[in-house]
């Protein structure tokens, strides 16, 4: 254990030197403030848009739902990539450069290298949606009457479950694959597979996929739903599998 | 003295090729040994499966007794080893890599924090110390690579190519810093540079297409392989560029031109010295001198390679 908490400390300070950390930060505030604003003045600047060309355009008064679907939908598309290009490097760009020859030839097991990086991406999406879900709680209940701040939590709780899924996810493609930018679509690869199986009725509601409409569900003060959270746990734990088991074959393989 | 490396029947492949072929050697303790071949012939491998970076297709590695396996993690703790070309995290101070390569080792915060201090002394590191890597030259870096595969005082130490890239002035610290290193572990370090080789190791392997072709003492190795010259000196440069270009038809006498002198085979200097002597009358050629003299490293290994060829 002692030697996992020294890894996480390298990978924590690599995350805050090298301004992974902020860059997930910013991306939070600036989603924090944009979903809300744009729920609230979307209606009108279109029909600004609409009275240019001499078209009215009715939309209905925007409510606390639109501000809660903007919050999830942007965390989980525009955050999505974000969290990828961040991470997509995480063992893969070790490789390169050769720093993960220097890991190999201490004590380390390669279910540490890979915990490590793992605990420090999910660690990075839960700043990420924390501030991000401090800064929209704060102008939804300022713009939109009926916020719930209960409720909320547990949508910001789903979101952060879906991007931390999406990030160990790419952490661990970065372990199978020896490029960065292969591990980056990789990731994307499998994530959109898993979300599809969202249609399949049998698996459907397992799917990782299914926590974005649990978050919103759940912000409207509906019912939890737990099989979203029992899938990315299941999927995440076979990447992770497949990840070691690929870092302990490098040897076997790499010239 | 016991071995504290023992390689047995190592073969390892890499699709076609076959890097390594039955490769057996033993490393003595305290001794700085030099693992000598071109380009190619698998000196990187074999460190790499010694560092337990990758697996053997077959064949043991055993050091300070323990085998070797890239599966495990048991025989780290004897080993430490620096790549050749070194690439550590740009974003650590050379002080944060060495303490962490301490904990990691399982050293306390303390012990890695004062060891940290006193291998950057020793390395020459102490004012750049707690700069971040990404701004050390390549001379720095390989210093500091030095200094975190000797962290934590491992039994042997396995130095891949340790001074290729680096200017007169980096390689003659580095290959200071590799002598100290011998007082307290064993060295093996590969390189194709033969004059490092004759300067720091005192026993060396001749590798050639994945196999040791000589292994041994360098200066029992020498006597054994490499056979006496006759040093022959002109008096002037173009005089000893002719006489080597008239030896060179004759491979015997293993003429070898360098300035203005040419050796030749000891053996052959004593059955042909009256062919040699017509030729540089009738090339008009002055010798000044013809001195014996001892083989050197560069002479052994043309021989093993020619031989091994």
């Amino acid at each position: 254990m002692a030697r996992l908490f020294i890894l996480l400390q390298k990978d924590l300070r690599e995350q805050i030197r090298s301004s992974q950390l902020l860059i997930a930060g910013i991306m939070g505030v600036f989603f924090g403030i944009l979903s809300p604003l744009s729920a609230r003045y979307m209606p009108e600047l279109i029909a600004l848009l609409g009275a240019d060309q001499g078209v009215q355009i009715i939309l209905p008064e925007p409510s606390v739902i639109d501000a809660l679907q903007q919050f999830v939908s942007n965390l989980s598309q525009l955050g999505l990539v974000v969290f990828i290009v961040l991470f997509m490097g995480s063992i893969s760009r070790e490789d390169e450069s050769g720093t993960l020859d220097f890991l190999m030839t201490r004590p380390v097991r390669p279910v540490m290298i890979l915990g490590s990086k793992v605990i420090i991406a999910t660690f990075v999406a839960g700043a990420a949606v924390m501030v991000s879900a401090l800064t929209a709680g704060f102008y939804t209940n300022l713009f939109f009457d009926g916020f719930r701040t209960g409720p909320f939590l547990y949508t910001a709780g789903y979101t952060f479950m879906y991007l931390a899924g999406a990030a160990v996810v790419t952490v661990c493609m970065s372990a199978v694959v020896r490029r960065s930018f292969a591990a980056g679509a990789l990731a994307f690869g499998v994530l959109m597979i898993v979300s599809a199986l969202g249609m399949v009725p049998a698996i459907g509601p397992f799917s990782i996929g299914k926590l974005n409409e649990a978050a919103i569900q759940a912000g409207l003060g509906g019912e939890l739903l737990f099989r979203p959270v029992i899938g990315t746990f299941v999927l995440t734990g076979i990447v992770f599998t497949a990840a070691v088991y690929r870092l302990k074959r490098r040897a076997t393989h790499a010239s | 003295m016991s071995p504290v490396i023992g390689c047995r029947d190592v073969r390892k492949r890499f699709g076609d090729v076959q890097a390594l072929d039955s490769l057996s050697f033993d490393v003595p303790e305290r001794c700085v040994y030099g693992f000598l071949g071109p380009n190619g012939a698998g000196k990187t491998t074999a460190i790499r499966i010694m560092a337990g970076l990758l697996q053997a297709d077959e064949g043991t590695c055993d050091v300070s007794g323990v085998r070797v396996s890239a599966r495990s993690t048991r025989h780290q703790v004897h080993i430490g080893y620096l790549a050749q070309e070194p690439r550590y995290y740009g974003w650590l101070t050379g002080r944060e890599l060495l303490i962490m390569s301490g904990r990691l080792f399982g050293m306390t915060s303390t012990e890695s924090s004062t060891r940290a201090q006193e291998l950057l002394e020793q390395t020459g590191l102490d004012r750049a110390g707690d700069r971040r890597i990404e701004g050390y030259s390549g001379g720095m870096q390989q210093r500091l690579g030095i200094g975190q595969a000797i962290m934590h005082r491992p039994a042997v130490v396995l130095l891949d190519e340790p001074v290729s890239a680096l200017d007169p002035v980096g390689r003659r610290e580095v290959l200071s810093l590799i002598s100290e290193i011998a007082r307290e572990s064993t060295v093996l370090m590969s390189t194709h540079i033969l004059a490092d080789v004759e300067r720091v190791c005192s026993h060396i392997a001749v590798m050639r297409s994945g196999r040791i072709v000589a292994s041994g003492e360098r200066d029992s190795l020498l006597q054994a392989y490499a056979p006496a010259q006759m040093a022959l000196t002109c008096s002037t440069v173009e005089g000893a560029g002719r006489l080597a270009s008239v030896l060179a038809k004759d491979p015997e006498a293993l003429a070898r031109q360098d300035g203005s002198e040419v050796s030749v085979d000891a053996s052959y200097w004593d059955h042909h010295q009256y062919v040699l002597m017509a030729h540089l009358q009738r090339l008009g050629i002055t010798l000044v001198s013809a001195i014996p003299r001892r083989a050197s490293l560069e002479d052994l290994f043309m021989h093993l390679m020619k031989e091994a060829a």
